[in-house]
């Protein structure tokens, strides 16, 4: 049954507009490069000041609150360009293991870092230990997103 | 110009990342995480400069706090871009996007340099209080220039290969 969806998305009008315009192709993976970066950006502060590695005199809900708009805004983003530049390939992306390991780490990180925001904005005496530990399984789920991506990224 | 893009195109560097197996994607690799380190993090600046985050915070220490991370970020960002550019420097050369980014990475440098210096002799109360329009100005163009880098950097790959 998904197999169906996939073969319906690709001979959408939609996918083969993208899929046959090399410069729309390119203009949406460059935006998705873009989205990407608000994401790490995000994931990168959050965790770093978890972690007590940077900003560690910044009280943690300074920095929770907008890199959680940083998430959202980049998750935006990527998920909008993300789908266009999956639909004219639909069925073969999503048989591929790095695509399939990416969307499972970036939901992963993604969910962990809004949860911990609102552990954190609604319990701003988290200990010091609780947030290094968020902070240290933050960045091992954020780095091996970006791994992830490269790998993703080099095999297309 | 074009005899010294060819002996780096042939030199071992080059080939390496050109003909071995694993090396051009290493590279890349590397390349992507010196940009999230260096961007992503050099965002924060720009944000507190523009008076949307960190506002409590004097500008002289969200940037004391970030930049050796941004800094390391960038030396890795430059020195595996070149690495990447011995493999392919004559075609980099005729491309277009390669020489806009080289264009914007100037500007953006330059962008630094000056905030960098401004920020030294920058009194008490503008460090501390809401960004001058002179330090949003260099926010703004700060994200504007690294955001077209990224953009022109994904562009490459679909015109030069």
């Amino acid at each position: 049954m998904p197999q169906d969806l996939f073969a319906a998305l690709e001979s959408s009008g939609f996918a083969r507009a993208i899929g046959s315009s090399l410069p729309i192709t390119a203009w949406l993976s460059a935006f998705h490069a873009i989205g990407f970066t608000l994401v790490m950006s995000s994931g990168l502060a959050w965790n770093l000041r978890a972690a007590g590695l940077v900003l560690a005199e910044v009280p943690a809900p300074a920095i929770a609150r907008p890199a959680a708009r940083l998430l959202v805004t980049g998750l935006t983003v990527s998920v909008l360009t993300g789908f266009a530049l999956f639909a004219p390939r639909a069925s073969s992306t999503v048989a591929n293991a790095a695509f399939q390991l990416k969307v499972v780490l970036i939901l992963l990180a993604a969910i962990a870092q809004l949860l911990f925001t609102a552990r954190v904005l609604s319990r701003p005496m988290s200990s010091a230990h609780s947030l290094r530990a968020i902070g240290a399984l933050g960045l091992v789920l954020w780095l091996s997103l970006a791994v992830t991506a490269c790998w993703f990224v080099l095999i297309e | 110009m074009l005899e010294t893009l060819e002996w780096l195109e042939n030199t071992g560097l080059a080939r390496i990342v050109r003909e071995s197996l694993y090396g051009f994607q290493i590279v890349v690799g590397i390349h992507i995480l010196g940009l999230i380190f260096s961007v992503g993090l050099l965002l924060w600046m720009d944000l507190r400069m523009l008076g949307v985050c960190l506002t409590d915070r004097k500008l002289s220490e969200v940037y004391g706090a970030l930049s050796r991370w941004f800094v390391a970020g960038f030396t890795v960002m430059i020195l595996s871009g070149a690495t990447i550019f011995t493999g392919f420097a004559t075609s980099a050369y005729g491309n277009t996007y390669f020489r806009i980014k080289i264009l914007l990475i100037v500007l953006a440098g330059i962008n630094a340099v000056v905030f960098h210096l401004l920020l030294k002799r920058m009194p008490a109360h503008v460090d501390a209080g809401a960004p001058s329009a002179a330090v949003r100005s260099a926010g703004l163009l700060s994200i504007l220039f690294w955001g077209a880098v990224i953009a022109c950097g994904r562009m490459m790959s679909y015109t030069l290969f």
